[in-house]
């Protein structure tokens, strides 16, 4: 088979097609050497298309793959299906010649589980474990240990609080100073906030934040040596 | 046999598009938008009419993956690209008949043939413009391996040797565009493309590095 070197050019740049692109690409890959001048083309050609080749990003391939199944006709929701994938496809079984399949996200499992074990950790107490001079926060009715140290001076008492969603930071910081309180934790993800309290003060400040609009909630914790 | 956590190969991807994948056709995409996007500015295409070529490419691409014949140990790459340019002919006869774009229409001549005039637009590009990042087959290293290479050609080898790699022009596209003869352009091309060969082998073996090629 004649293959010349027109032919490997024209079959590299893309302007062949038809019965001489078929001809050109059996003839290259039954021969090493033409196997090796193309692959020189196309290092060439690639270097030399780079210049002109613009920065697109992953919204923007969506966006084209997208344009293109709409102007196919390719049902909308199967269109859809192809949003979430972020392209990341690895060969399950390359080798034994069965369908790739799309890469899971196992990091994310790992991840999650490092999480899980980090608040197992903490709350089995292993942080008291390296401050055992700080005070610990347990539970005014099963002496529970749930909370130790985290900036909580000793003797002081722990009130797990729900503030007002309309209460206002003014509000807030004129009833905590009213009742000797500073807040040492929050907001949690359910809107708990964490106040400490003088021991000989916790009484009083129960009842002050009991008797306000401005607290929807509260909880005494009481703080014991460990 | 281990599992190889390789992307899948743009062949394995067209033959899921064959069968109307569209998480493959996605990828494929992903993969293409921007060297097709490159051909079309390339050949002096504006950005709207250039992505509508690489959009019709797309759609070939998604129509036609069934009739893609993979030969060992030659990429789909090749057979992808003629169907980039095939959109790139057709758009520039739709720009020519329906007359919307006056100066993109001058691409024609009176036959209708392609004649090359977009190419002009390139004669101010600038290779040292390095501002994209890589996107293709090259490695760092090898590309200022190549740099070398190409530093050693005149502008007008490099261009000749650019029409023709890129552009997909044949000698008479390129003389039509520089406005050299024939056999000028012939010379050219023998030239750049023998020399180029002769580097670029080196750069692949490693026996070359730099720009400063003997």
């Amino acid at each position: 088979m004649n293959i010349s070197k027109d032919d490997l050019i024209d079959f590299v740049s893309g302007s062949l097609g038809g019965a001489d692109f078929a001809r050109v690409s059996l003839a290259v890959s039954q021969d090493s050497n033409l196997q090796n001048e193309v692959a020189a083309l196309e290092m060439l050609r690639s270097r030399l298309a780079l210049p002109h080749e613009p920065v697109l990003t992953d919204k923007d391939n969506e966006a084209a793959a997208l344009r293109a199944l709409s102007g196919l006709g390719v049902p909308h929701e199967l269109a859809a299906a192809s949003e979430p994938q972020r392209t990341r496809y690895v060969p399950t079984t390359h080798e034994n010649g069965k369908a790739w399949k799309p890469k899971k996200m196992r990091w994310l499992y790992g991840a999650f589980a490092a999480q899980t074990l980090c608040l197992l950790w903490l709350a089995a107490g292993m942080l008291p474990s390296l401050q055992k001079d700080k005070p610990v926060l347990v539970s005014a009715a099963d002496s529970e240990v749930l909370y130790r140290g985290m900036g909580v001076p000793a003797g002081h008492v722990v009130l797990v609080v729900n503030f007002a969603p309309d209460a206002s930071e003014k509000q807030l910081r004129g009833l905590l100073l009213d009742a000797g309180a500073i807040i040492v934790f929050g907001p949690s993800q359910l809107g708990e906030y964490r106040i400490s309290v003088a021991g000989n003060l916790a009484d009083a400040a129960l009842q002050k934040l009991q008797g306000t609009a401005l607290v929807e909630g509260v909880k005494t914790f009481a703080l014991a040596k460990p | 046999m281990s599992r190889h956590a390789l992307p899948p190969t743009d062949a394995e991807l067209l033959a899921h598009i064959a069968k109307q994948d569209v998480q493959a056709f996605t990828a494929l995409v992903g993969r293409y938008q921007s060297p097709f996007l490159g051909m079309a500015l390339f050949h002096g295409l504006g950005r709207a009419d250039g992505e509508e070529a690489v959009n019709d490419a797309f759609m070939k691409i998604w129509r036609s993956a069934d009739k893609y014949v993979q030969q060992e140990n030659v990429p789909a790459k090749f057979w992808l690209r003629s169907l980039m340019r095939y959109a790139l002919l057709d758009k520039f006869r739709s720009i020519k008949a329906t007359h919307e774009n006056e100066q993109s229409a001058t691409h024609f001549d009176e036959s209708g043939e392609f004649d090359g005039d977009g190419f002009e637009v390139l004669a101010d590009t600038e290779w040292t413009d390095m501002s994209v990042p890589e996107q293709n087959m090259l490695g760092l290293e090898k590309r200022d391996c190549f740099d070398g290479c190409l530093s050693e050609l005149s502008a007008a080898h490099r261009k000749t040797l650019e029409l023709l790699l890129v552009g997909g022009q044949s000698e008479d596209d390129i003389a039509a565009a520089t406005g050299q003869s024939l056999g000028t352009v012939k010379s050219r091309k023998h030239y750049a493309v023998g020399k180029m060969q002769n580097c670029v082998a080196h750069c692949v073996d490693g026996s070359k590095g730099g720009a400063n090629h003997g």
